[in-house]
């Protein structure tokens, strides 16, 4: 194949570039870079599909590989159109791939998207909202949200799980839209298609894992569902309502719990004769809807997945009875058969219940006896949970086991086996001896390794004084006067001569073979010879001249530490005036020690939920959430009881199905049963009466009835076509669009007569805000500062006043304000250098005022300044290079300006809402000079001012695209940022105190509204701005996000 | 959920990534690597990096890195991981790094449809063959002249039924389903030729080629015999539990129906017996090795493909052996002696002796050695497990019905 090809050029292209390509296409990878891919290129421009499915296969071939295949896109992302299915799916993949990189390019596909949402063919809905939502561009979060929200009531489960699949990704990529995500799981989850509550219930665990309460209402159906649901969804399920279970039930081990004798009984049996049973069997202190579901989780454990076992597994150790526990300890060892990977992880989990409920792994322990194939890891597991499963009855078969594993190759393991022995030892009381005395055995061993490892062993067995301290001591004295010993084991050793034989005669001898060497001794022996020499002076006095020596030898010791360890006890032993410690030298080194403890390195992983990835390395991963404890009551049963208010024969009805399809017709047996076909196909409308259900639920019960027997007569004709159901599935579609067209039309006519309530508190808030503009008037200086322009240049008195025109935002309860920031947009600029324009000086200020001439004018102030020392002349506007609507109105001339004399002049520029810089020439007596002046974005907005409820409003309307959002450094205080902002841009504050801080402003030319928030986080500040400019709304945000890392 | 998968080969090159959600870089497989180059026989599946959690498995001479950001079941993506080399060896036959790469663009689309957003989508291998049909020379052929290609447009109708695992509207010309019943020893058996422990792995796998949606029911002689059973999802469980039938509607083509386990609580025969006589170090340098294969326990039947693999201790050099049946190899690097027997024809005893030679001053003492023996038995559940009959519901047709029965050796382990 051609695909194939160009998969192992690219290997070659790895590997060894000598050869050249034969083949014409895949030569471009050896061209420089500009023609890079040219000939993809051309091929995917091309009509035919062939050349389009090749070159698409070749770069799917280059994203497996890892390589860029980025510059692309353009080429690419018009074959989304593509009738060919194949070239389709390809180019959604490398979609999903390349979209977050380059975004804008990535919108020109999403209208495709859109359209294929309607597709009369599921998949092609379905697939079209997976990569509609696997595209990560936060531009599109209203789209995908529509979409989802659209396709969870789809007709078909399929849409519907693909539905439940997207809302993580939304979520992941907008964390805002979670309780609107959440509504919509909170329907998926009470979805009665098993296809659908498995994802419904992954996307709970993602997104609002912690929220059980959404959990009651379908929790009986769940369970009643579980069973049906692939294996994947199996297994989130299973842990979602293990979690529940923890959180609503009361722990059924605290209260003695009769046994269940139930066990056995078979599962799916009609709810008619299981009831009463049930009731009777059962102790009262388990709740019905506890019992609902470990007995719908219990045939579980008989999953061919692994992954579904260990989660029964997980839910009858946290939430079950402990007499139940015991089938599910035997399917945990039918894992072991598994493959590898999976062996490990059931054995680890195996290894910290071992720790705790010993009993119930105690049958299975020759499964875990250890074969010399086994990879090091696993062993290792085993060995612990041998280990931990040994008592005084089985601890014979486990040493035995034991000798032989010591003897194992592999040294890792042969050392595991010497320390679980030393373990043994300690736990089992009646075996210490024989262990013991196993440990000496290796003691003297040839494998020195061993030797050291039991040595060390020994020292923690013999601890507190076992009665065979004494044979451990004498064979250690030996070891020590063979010198075969490495290091720690020796200072071991020589510890277990000073703890247990410091009375023993032979531990002097020791003592002066030691020292006769002790300037060659490791630092650790060093360290420990020192304590036996003081433990030998105080049992045997005559000791105390070898003491000495000893001490004066470490006293010249390289290592500081001897040198301290020798200074520190001398003050024991020698005597001095008025030294106190000499007393208690006795009891401050030969005190009584306890036994010492050795647990299980697993013991702290049985905090973590069994079969989980926390478990499994030691440490809580990320993300993972503790189970909670139990409540001392069982709670919420009457929220549960919800879901049951069904019309009583449409449950029934489905009971019954749902029981046939396991039991397959009680009298399968005699063969003449319900034919298969029948089945299936009765399943189907099942399946299809589920969907539509909610609709019907509330209608009549007798209509109901029509509906289901209409149907079950049409599927009961249909043989095994699948065509002709599908057909059918297909004209209820329509139907049901149809019957959903007049609810729709309603939530519309809701929608506006909620509008219409909202408006009437804004007429009134309007009032407040005529009112405030009142009081605005009234205050002069505030007014002063906002008509600047009072200068004898500007444009007189008599143009207009800058109101903008009525209409525009008093009705809709906006209104502008004057600058939040008096004095507008801070110092001034120099726009003309003196340099250039012989001696003239031309500085240019924002002072945020509306400009006399044009509400849509920003007033520009300009200082010029006569630096030279003759008088300059008619100084004026010249030439103006115009683009588009934008405009300048001139400054009024400037008849002369005298040496160092100054004047302020007065310029409105339309800059028709963007920041494209304004050109224009001054003349005047001394020269012309060309004049460039670059409005920053916070300019081109006036300040408005709304109520709060408002803002939100306008700002809901604004997502998307429209809106952009930055991260900015974390500024302490509120006026700290109003203050950056007011810099920055001429907005209006809306609320100025709180996390959440809303400024408005409109652009100068086209009115549209500037909506900006500042949302203080832990870390940092998240600076939002709308306007359905995007390009404005981008730079504003740019701007104000930028402002706050300037002090 | 899963992130991205990396396919790695043994001399660790990524080859194929594949991202679900964020890319993340395949510098993060270094830490698998790093694992794997320090035993490369023993690389634990869960690896914590830093920010990601890697959780790997290794089969057909390449490893599967999944990378996780968050706390997630480890054994639901070794599971999925698993299922995922199941499908490339039922699409591609095998699972190996020229398969994967001859065939990356159906790779590719697969693990597309088969993961959606880290969550699997469709594993069945039954709804995946409809949505892309597995690659063959005359389809590729047909697709060139008609432009058709290999990806469906409409949803495979198992998705909605409620037998996700059987496709619509099966056809063949011969219908047949044969059933292999398959039974696997394990055992350790220690020096003096005691048994320490048995266990029998067992598993049923059929090649079911049936038209239409039979209905089939499998009984046994003898269903009391199963310690613990696992199903194949399309059985009922209500049945077996009831009345300890096999009740199902079967997947199309090969699947495994159910596996069992007869645990070391039940007395296990043992077909095989192993004598053996390893002294290193008899005179100087040359120790004597002397090893006898005999049947017990087989029920009359005869065993065959007997090999036996002994991993020797580090000491021994080489071996210098006669066998009076089969061929034996030493690999001095490995350390192996392979001795492949073959079958065993009564009343002559399959046995080799000879002199292996040991590195001079070599520790020998403490070396224990052990035997791994494979045999296979025809025609015997060593169980003694029996199927009764197999009926079929809802097809008209008379079918073709096979049972066969093979005994094998697992982890069949005899110390020395």
């Amino acid at each position: 194949m051609s695909g194939t090809t160009s998969y192992n050029n690219d290997k070659v292209v790895m590997g060894e570039v000598e050869y050249p390509a034969n083949d014409p296409a895949s030569g471009a990878f050896f061209q420089p870079d500009y023609k890079k891919n040219e000939d993809l290129k051309l091929m995917l421009d091309g009509s035919k599909d062939s050349l389009k499915l090749e070159a698409m296969k070749r770069i799917i071939g280059m994203i497996a590989k890892g390589r860029d295949a980025s510059d692309l896109f353009p080429a690419v992302v018009k074959n989304v159109v593509s009738k060919n299915i194949e070239v389709k799916k390809l180019v959604y993949v490398y979609l999903v791939r390349y979209a977050e990189e380059q975004q804008d390019l990535a919108l020109l596909s999403i209208s495709t998207f859109q359209r294929a949402l309607k597709d009369p063919n599921q998949l092609i809905r379905a697939s079209a909202l997976r990569v509609l939502s696997s595209i990560r561009v936060p531009m599109i979060v209203p789209i995908v949200m529509l979409a989802i929200r659209d396709s969870a009531s789809d007709m078909s489960p399929y849409v519907r799980k693909t539905a439940a699949h997207a809302i993580p990704k939304l979520y992941s990529l907008d964390p805002e839209q979670k309780e609107e995500l959440v509504s919509i799981i909170d329907k998926l989850l009470s979805d009665k298609a098993p296809l659908v509550v498995g994802s419904a219930a992954m996307a709970f665990s993602e997104v609002c894992g912690e929220r059980m309460s959404l959990i009651h209402r379908s929790y009986r159906k769940l369970c009643s569902l579980l069973a049906d649901v692939d294996e994947w969804g199996q297994l989130t399920l299973l842990n979602v309502l293990t979690v529940y279970a923890k959180t609503c039930f009361a722990d059924p081990n605290t209260e003695t719990y009769s046994s269940d004798s139930d066990t056995d009984k078979p599962f799916y049996e009609s709810e008619s004769e299981g009831t009463p049973r049930k009731q009777s069997s059962h102790s009262p202190s388990l709740d019905a809807d506890h019992r609902l579901l470990l007995r719908a989780a219990k045939p579980l454990l008989q999953s061919r997945n692994s992954g579904v076992v260990m989660a029964v597994a997980q839910l009858f150790y946290h939430c079950g009875p402990v007499q139940e526990l015991p089938p599910v300890a035997k399917a945990m060892v039918r894992l072991l058969r598994a493959p590898l990977e999976v062996q490990s992880v059931v054995l680890n989990s195996i290894a910290s219940l071992t720790v705790t409920r010993r009993a119930l792994f105690e049958p299975f322990l020759k499964s875990f006896f250890v074969r010399n194939s086994d990879p090091t890891h696993i062993k290792l597991l085993k060995l612990e949970i041998l280990t931990n499963l040994a008592t005084e009855s089985s601890a014979g078969v486990v040493l035995r086991e034991f000798q032989t594993y010591v003897t194992s190759s592999d040294k890792a393991f042969a050392g595991a086996t010497i320390q679980a022995i030393g373990r043994l030892a300690v736990a089992i009381p009646t075996e210490t001896e024989t262990c013991l005395n196993g440990l000496l055995h290796l003691l003297s061993s040839k494998d020195e390794w061993v030797v050291c490892e039991a040595v060390v062993v020994v020292k923690r067995v013999v601890g507190g004084g076992a009665t065979s301290a004494r044979a451990a001591v004498s064979r250690a004295a030996k070891l020590l006067r063979s010198d075969r010993l490495g290091g720690s084991a020796r200072a071991a050793a020589v510890w277990l001569v000073a703890e247990h034989g410091a009375r023993h005669p032979r531990a002097a001898a020791i003592l002066a073979h030691m020292a006769t060497n002790f300037a060659d001794q490791d630092e650790l022996v060093k360290l420990q010879l020192l304590s036996l020499a003081v433990k030998l002076s105080v049992t045997q006095p005559a000791t105390l001249a070898m003491c000495r020596y000893v001490w004066s030898l470490a006293r010249y010791d390289p290592s500081y530490d001897v040198r301290d360890r020798a200074r520190l006890l001398r003050r024991f032993l020698e005597p001095k005036e008025g030294a106190q410690l000499p007393a208690y030298t006795a009891r401050v080194f030969l005190p009584g020690k306890p036994k010492p403890q050795v647990h299980s390195s697993f013991k702290e992983r049985g905090s973590f939920t069994v079969g989980s990835l926390s478990q499994y390395i030691g440490a809580a991963a990320g993300g993972y959430r503790a189970l909670p404890p139990s409540p001392r009551t069982t709670q919420a049963a009457p929220l549960r009881a919800a879901p049951d208010c069904l019309p009583p024969d449409t449950t029934h009805q489905r009971d019954q199905q749902k029981i046939r399809f396991y039991s397959s017709a009680e009298s399968s047996g005699s063969g003449s049963g319900s034919s298969s076909s029948e089945a299936s196909s009765s399943e189907e409308s099942s399946e299809e009466e589920e969907s539509t259900e909610e609709k019907k639920e509330e209608k009549p019960a007798k209509e109901t009835n029509n509906y289901r027997s209409s149907n079950s007569a049409s599927s009961d004709s249909e043989s095994d076509s699948e065509s002709d159901s599908e057909a059918d599935s297909d004209s209820e579609v329509s139907a049901d669009s149809s019957d959903d067209e007049p609810s729709k039309k309603n939530e519309v006519t809701r929608d506006k007569k909620q509008s219409n309530s909202n408006t009437q508190p804004t007429k009134e808030e309007q009032k407040k805000n005529e009112k405030s503009n009142l009081e605005l008037l009234l205050e002069l200086d505030e007014v002063a500062s906002s008509l600047p322009t009072m200068t004898p240049t500007c444009g007189g008195f008599l143009s207009p006043p800058s109101m903008p025109p009525p209409g525009l935002g008093d009705a809709d309860g906006i209104t502008p304000v004057s600058a939040s920031l008096a004095g507008g947009g801070g110092a001034s600029s120099e726009l003309v250098p003196r340099v250039r324009w012989a001696g003239l000086g031309a500085r240019l200020r924002w002072p945020r005022a509306p400009h006399l001439y044009s509400h849509t004018m920003c007033a520009i102030d300009l200082l010029l300044t006569n630096h030279s020392s003759n008088d300059v002349t008619n100084i004026r506007l010249h030439k103006k290079t115009l683009t588009g609507s934008r405009n300048i109105h001139e400054f009024t001339p400037v008849p002369l300006l005298s040496p160092s004399a100054a004047v302020t002049v007065t310029l409105g520029v339309d800059f028709a809402d963007t920041i494209q810089p304004i050109e224009f020439t001054m003349i005047s007596s001394v020269g012309e000079v060309s004049v460039s002046i670059t409005p920053p974005v916070g300019e081109l907005v006036r300040a408005v001012t709304m109520s709060e409820a408002r803002w939100d409003a306008e700002q809901k309307k604004l997502r998307g695209m429209t809106e952009c959002e930055k991260k900015a450094v974390k500024l302490d205080s509120e006026q700290t940022i109003c203050r950056h902002v007011f810099e920055t841009a001429n907005l209006a504050a809306i609320t100025s105190t709180g996390e959440f801080l809303r400024f408005a402003g409109r652009t100068m030319s086209a009115q549209d509204l500037v909506l900006l928030s500042v949302k203080t986080e832990e870390e940092s500040c998240r600076v939002t701005a709308s306007c359905s400019n995007m390009a404005i709304a981008s730079l504003l945000a740019n701007e104000v996000a930028q402002s706050f890392t300037k002090i | 959920m899963i992130h991205s998968l990396f396919i790695i080969n043994p001399s660790g090159d990524v080859f194929l990534e594949k991202h679900w959600r964020s890319v993340i870089p395949r510098s993060v497989c270094d830490y698998y690597l790093e694992a794997q180059r320090a035993s490369p026989n023993d690389v634990p599946p869960v690896l914590a990096a830093p920010h990601h959690y890697l959780i790997s498995i290794q089969r057909g001479g390449v490893a599967l890195v999944a990378v996780c950001m968050q706390e997630v079941a480890p054994l639901f993506v070794i599971e999925f991981l698993h299922r995922v080399v199941d499908t490339f060896q039922d699409y591609f036959s095998d699972c190996t790094e020229t398969i994967i790469k001859e065939n990356y663009v159906v790779v590719y689309e697969l693990l597309d449809e088969m993961l959606d957003n880290g969550f699997p989508l469709a594993t069945e291998s039954n709804i995946l063959k409809e949505l892309i049909k597995p690659p063959n020379i005359l389809r590729t052929i047909a697709n060139t002249v008609t432009g058709k290609s290999n990806v469906s447009s409409i949803l495979p109708s198992g998705q909605l039924s409620n037998v996700p695992w059987r496709r619509s509207g099966v056809k063949y010309a011969n219908n047949e389903a044969y059933f292999d019943v398959v039974e696997e020893v394990d055992a350790i058996i220690d020096k003096s030729g005691a048994t320490v422990s048995a266990e029998i792995q067992g598993y049923i796998d059929c090649c079911i080629k049936l038209s239409g949606m039979p209905d089939l029911t499998l009984t046994f002689v003898n269903p009391r015999l199963f310690d613990d059973v696992s199903f194949h999802p399309c059985v009922r469980f209500k049945r077996w539990e009831s009345e300890r039938i096999l009740s199902f509607i079967p997947p199309d083509g090969n699947f495994r129906l159910m596996s069992y386990h007869i645990g070391s609580q039940s007395v296990v025969a043992i077909p095989i017996y192993v004598r053996h006589n390893l002294t290193l170090r008899s005179n100087g340098d040359q120790g004597r090795l002397d090893l006898t294969v005999g049947p017990k326990q087989t029920m009359g039947r005869t065993l065959e493909n007997v090999a036996l693999e002994i991993c020797m201790p580090k000491c021994v050099l080489n071996c210098s052996l006669t066998a009076n049946q089969g061929k034996y190899s030493y690999d001095p690097v490995s350390k192996v002696l392979l001795w492949d027997i073959g079958r065993i024809e009564l009343p002559k005893l399959p046995n080799i002796r000879g002199t292996v030679s040991v590195a001079s001053g070599a520790d020998t003492a403490g070396a224990n050695p052990s035997i791994n023996v494979h045999f296979t038995i025809p025609q015997l559940a060593v169980s003694g497990l029996r199927v009764s009959r197999l009926d079929m519901y809802g097809a008209k047709y008379k079918p073709f019905k096979g049972v066969k029965y093979i005994t094998k050796a697992g982890k069949f382990h005899v110390r020395m």
